[in-house]
């Protein structure tokens, strides 16, 4: 993907922009969790792809409000693929104008594995840095963080916030899963658990991404994959 | 002697209605205001058959006479013809008015009426343009209807699908409520109909003098202003009794509903029934839309029905009594009184609501088992009531409405309290009103339908202003005006019922200490 | 033709009024009700009178009730199912189980008879599955709730505490006009129901505040369009459906909803929610129709309403949804197909 294309393929939208099922009930509205932030509305999208003005969604600033939660898509009585829609006006737009950390962060995973570009002995560093914090707290005694182990049960990936500014949701997580006696491990490489290609409209990136998770579950020996997104 | 009944309206619910009819054996003669009356219908004429008559070319100038023996007095060509009917079927045609002027439009070769609307027109192929070539109006200037937004999401499917058109329907309520419709208009919008709803602004139109159309809006949905420039504007219609229908209904004393429709809004003539025993209104001359064939097999059973003679006696006016001052033709909400040398009343068309009987002046009407003293009284089981026991009361129930409720009220004590079902409360004059207390008894509950709902049209009206003059009364002797109450009840108010006898004997006690 | 019979399956305003209509050309009915009192669910709905009458057509079920009870051509059997139709030589032959009833034990009554009328009516959508609560918040009512809840002592009371709701609100269209359900229909009756409930709470108690969340108002014709701007005066009309309900901690119910862009998303709350629930097909007619001959649903209703031929013939809401006076011009239409047929016409 170079920096000046989209990433739809040929440019063609992803959607059938041709028509509007939508019958203007609103209950996609009422749904979103982001009605109204710029302007947000699910059915202004609807109604403005039918209308053929794709050129001024992929412009738009509001259809990158969308957290892609889905819940319209969900209630949608008229089975219109609201999020389908959303991803395929933002894959028309040129890579290097998709919102910034987005499109940096997911440049920087595509090269580095993660959106962080945190080079691995830093990234291990915090690991066991938390892990050491969890040992602190009673009952947590025997802590240990288990990376690249062979055969467990569960892979989890990893949020770049969790090992940036949010650890103590990643203290949370590991400490259900040993008062659990789960079975898991994470990865020491290509550990990122965003979906920014996905977001973005990406597929490309998003089939690298998920095709790197993939692969670890295979050289691991993992069945069950935990992406705590 | 056959029955014979006269059809108004070579529509096809009047030809398949004709049909039927003659086939219960009943002789038709079926009014037709065109000549020849050769236009298509989907059902054939019976012109064949025998008992069946044709009039080309024919309307109503006048009806004397009730069921039974309507006598007609029908104009065709300039002469006059007389005929009788025992029954009269009003089966005329819709009318349709293009709604341009509501819009502030004119009607153009590019500004068309829905039904004037149509594919064809637009050859030569239309010229590509960037938002929509056709748009349709629907429902902006008054409430539309499932027929127009049919006739409207065809019609934009059809431009879609045969021609490759794109069109736009710019509405206020989607009428969706008819069987299939919710269907169409998903496949309408899956083809690429684009919709446009506006609750409350509505889209400035604009022609030039080139004959160009300018539509501007603010999208409710999007909120931004949209401009379209079609080359079509199809204006919607509203549908309407035909003149025939109107006609028809002023004749011949039929009520009709705010939009002129024949029947009246009354649910008590559902569901081809009119104010009139032996008047049948069918089609589309009372209701929009509605399918021939459905009403046809209404109108007969409802025609059927008023030749049957009704059980129970009718009212009869004593000759020797009556002075002719045509009291009883003027309130007699059925117009089953007739004048002959004097007024009679038809039986066929009396409904037995008695309000003849309760307001002739000279108590010359009698319906048997409606005068006062052969009302059947579920009388109270409890023994008249002492000086701190429940006080007796009558409750005088319209037989439609709180007769019914009274047999439905669960809770109801009856602890003396007579109940009296009378056909419809109009029926019941002061004395009757006032001989409770003759006997004694303390208090008269007066039970009517609501306004509006009464079979009998007036009858609630009459019953209250009878209730009027009997507390009058009560007030002039000093007795309380108090104890004789009017209440509205509807069939399905059982609870309702206890709960106004309750109330009543709560005044009635009140009463005793004063 | 005296000695002609018709089974009727369903004891609601259609069966009744189809029962009713032929009873009175002297053709003999037997009428099933499976439900222990016939009425169908036209019994359970409220007048809506405001002074006067606003032609909701209430009343004509309990007229029709106490009409067919007292017709002597007409059996009625409540707490009845038909158990075995089997159709041979023109006739259907019947076997008919009644549960036992206060005054009588269980029992079978076999008989015969040339037509059969299916008029089972519709099955009220059950909006549990919706997220607003049904069944779990007690101030979330269903149209047919408040239509039981309007004709109780007292007036309209929150279900939750007894109180006398301040701020009211009626959802239209849960559970109809939802291709996601495989309702691709509009019930029809709902929004006259709503408007002329609504008015007649604001009649009892001026100072409720009630607000309407529909899509298209849907009715038509005759005095609506008076009707219309009436209710418009006294209700809040918005424009958008809210997706879902919250309970908050005081008990009251919490509603948003964007009735357009510009104007962001609305939180209010209010202390009733009415949800207009929509008509549905019965689950058992696609076996009766099976049974007799008819052809099977499609989108659930049975479109076609007679079988090929033959005397069976369906009614009423079985056939999709209709309201009370479009049922009644049904039912009667019907007769008319049955004494047609019986005589040979069709």
């Amino acid at each position: 993907m170079t920096q000046n294309t989209t990433a739809a393929s040929a440019g063609a939208p992803a959607w059938e922009c041709d028509q509007d099922l939508c019958m203007t009930c609103g209950i996609c509205a009422s749904a979103c969790p982001v009605a109204g932030i710029d302007a947000y509305d699910p059915r202004r999208l609807v109604r403005m792809a039918a209308l053929g003005r794709t050129r001024e969604l992929v412009e738009a600033r509001w259809p990158w409000i969308c957290t892609m939660c889905g819940k319209c898509e969900q209630l949608c009585p008229m089975g219109v693929r609201i999020a389908d829609m959303v991803r395929g006006i933002r894959s028309l737009r040129e890579r290097d104008r998709v919102p910034g950390i987005l499109h940096k962060g997911l440049a920087a995973a595509l090269e580095t594995g993660n959106n962080l570009r945190l080079p691995k002995e830093d990234y291990l560093f915090i690991l066991e840095d938390v892990a050491g914090e969890i040992r602190e707290e009673p009952g947590f005694e025997g802590f240990q963080v288990q990376i690249d182990r062979k055969g467990a049960r569960i892979l989890t990936t990893i949020h770049n916030k969790l090992v940036n500014t949010h650890t103590e949701d990643l203290k949370h997580w590991w400490k259900i899963f040993h008062a659990a006696g789960e079975s898991w491990t994470v990865a020491s490489e290509n550990w990122e658990g965003t979906s920014w290609g996905y977001f973005t409209g990406d597929d490309a990136a998003m089939k690298v991404m998920a095709g790197r998770i993939l692969e670890q579950m295979e050289a691991l020996g993992i069945e069950t994959l935990l992406w705590p997104e | 002697m056959t029955a014979r009944a006269c059809i108004f309206g070579d529509t096809d619910c009047g030809r398949q209605t004709a049909r039927h009819l003659l086939d219960a054996g009943v002789d038709v003669l079926l009014v037709s205001r065109r000549n020849p009356a050769a236009a298509a219908q989907p059902a054939a004429l019976p012109a064949d058959r025998a008992g069946f008559e044709l009039l080309p070319g024919g309307r109503l100038g006048a009806c004397r006479g009730a069921a039974g023996a309507f006598t007609l007095s029908l104009e065709s060509g300039g002469r006059t013809v007389i005929r009788t009917a025992d029954a009269v079927v009003v089966a005329e045609s819709e009318e349709r008015l293009a709604l341009h002027p509501a819009y502030g439009l004119h009607p153009s070769p590019r500004v068309v009426s829905l039904s004037a609307f149509s594919p064809a027109m637009l050859s030569p192929a239309a010229e590509p343009a960037e938002g929509p070539q056709v748009v349709f109006l629907n429902g902006l200037a008054g409430e539309s209807h499932p027929c127009i937004a049919a006739e409207t999401l065809h019609a934009a499917l059809r431009l879609r699908n045969e021609h490759g058109i794109k069109a736009a329907i710019l509405t206020g309520n989607l009428k969706v409520a008819a069987d299939g419709l919710e269907a169409l208009s998903r496949e309408a919008r899956a083809a690429g109909v684009l919709i446009f709803k506006f609750a409350a602004a509505r889209p400035e139109i604009r022609t030039e003098a080139d004959g160009k159309i300018g539509l501007n809006f603010i999208d409710e949905v999007t909120g931004d202003s949209c401009r379209m420039t079609p080359q079509w504007l199809v204006v919607d219609e509203q549908i309407v009794p035909s003149a025939a229908a109107r006609d028809l209904a002023r004749l011949l004393s039929i009520e009709t509903d705010a939009g002129g429709f024949v029947q009246g809004d009354n649910v008590h003539r559902l569901p081809v029934a009119t104010n009139r025993r032996g008047i049948v209104a069918a089609g589309a001359s009372r209701s929009i839309g509605a399918d021939p064939a459905a009403e046809a097999a209404n109108a007969v059973l409802e025609v059927l029905s008023a030749l049957d003679p009704a059980p129970g006696d009718r009212a009869a006016i004593d000759p020797g009594r009556c002075i002719r001052c045509l009291t009883c033709l003027r309130v007699c909400p059925h117009y089953a009184v007739v004048l002959e040398t004097r007024p009679v009343v038809a039986p066929a068309a009396c409904e037995r609501c008695g309000i003849c009987a309760a307001e002739c002046p000279r108590g010359a009407i009698r319906i048997p088992g409606l005068a006062a003293e052969e009302l059947p009284a579920e009388r109270a089981s409890a023994p008249a009531s002492g000086k701190n026991g429940a006080p007796r009361l009558t409750a005088f129930c319209c037989s439609r409405s709180a007769g019914i409720a009274a047999r439905a009220a669960g809770a109801l004590d009856r602890a003396g309290l007579s109940i009296v079902e009378v056909p419809c409360a109009g029926s019941l004059s002061a004395e009757m009103l006032l001989a409770p207390f003759a006997r004694g008894e303390e208090g008269v509950l007066v039970m009517t339908c609501h306004a509006d709902n009464c079979h009998s049209r007036e009858g609630r009206g009459f019953a209250a202003r009878r209730t009027e003059q009997a507390a009058g009364f009560l007030r002039q002797c000093g007795a309380g005006a108090e104890r004789v109450k009017l209440v509205a009840l509807a069939a399905n108010m059982g609870r309702e019922f206890a709960e106004s006898v309750a109330e009543f004997r709560r005044t009635l006690l009140t009463l005793r200490g004063t | 033709m005296t000695d002609q019979r018709v089974l009727i399956i369903g004891g609601g305003i259609g069966g009744l009024t189809t029962a009713l209509a032929l009873a009175r050309r002297r053709i003999q009915v037997d009428l099933v009700e499976q439900a222990a009192a016939v009425g169908g669910h036209a019994v359970r709905l409220s007048c809506k009178a405001t002074g006067s009458c606003v032609k909701c057509g209430a009343c004509l079920a309990d007229q029709t009730v106490a009409a067919a009870a007292a017709h002597p051509g007409i059996r009625l059997f409540t707490a009845c199912r038909a158990a075995e139709i089997r159709y041979a030589s023109g006739r259907y032959h019947y076997l008919l189980a009644q549960a036992p009833q206060h005054d009588r034990p269980a029992r079978t009554i076999p008989g015969e008879a040339g037509a059969v009328v299916l008029a089972s009516g519709f099955q009220p959508f059950d909006p549990s599955g919706k997220p607003y609560g049904y069944g779990r918040y007690p101030d979330v009512v269903t149209n047919l709730d408040l239509e039981g809840m309007l004709r109780e002592a007292g007036g309209v009371r929150r279900p939750s505490n007894g109180a006398a709701p301040e701020r009211a609100a009626f959802i239209q269209c849960v559970g109809s006009r939802d291709a996601s359900l495989g309702h691709l229909w509009c019930s029809g009756f709902c929004c006259a129901a709503a408007l002329r409930a609504a008015r007649l709470l604001k009649h009892r108690r001026p100072e409720l505040a009630i607000t309407l969340f529909y899509i298209d108002i849907q009715t038509f014709g005759r005095d609506f369009e008076s009707v219309y701007a009436q209710a418009r005066a006294e209700i809040r009309f918005v424009r958008a459906i809210p997706a879902d309900a919250f309970q908050t901690e005081e008990g009251r119910l919490r509603l948003s909803w964007v009735e357009t862009s510009a104007q962001g998303s609305v939180e209010e709350e209010f202390d009733l929610v009415v949800l207009s629930a929509g008509m549905t097909p019965r689950p058992e007619i696609a076996a009766l129709a099976g049974s007799l001959g008819l052809s099977p649903p499609t989108a659930g209703f049975l479109t076609a309403n007679r079988s090929p031929g033959e005397g069976a013939f369906v009614v009423g809401t079985a056939r999709g949804p209709m309201g009370i006076a479009d049922t009644i011009a049904d039912a009667r239409r019907t007769a008319w197909d049955i004494i047609r047929f019986f005589e040979g016409r069709g």
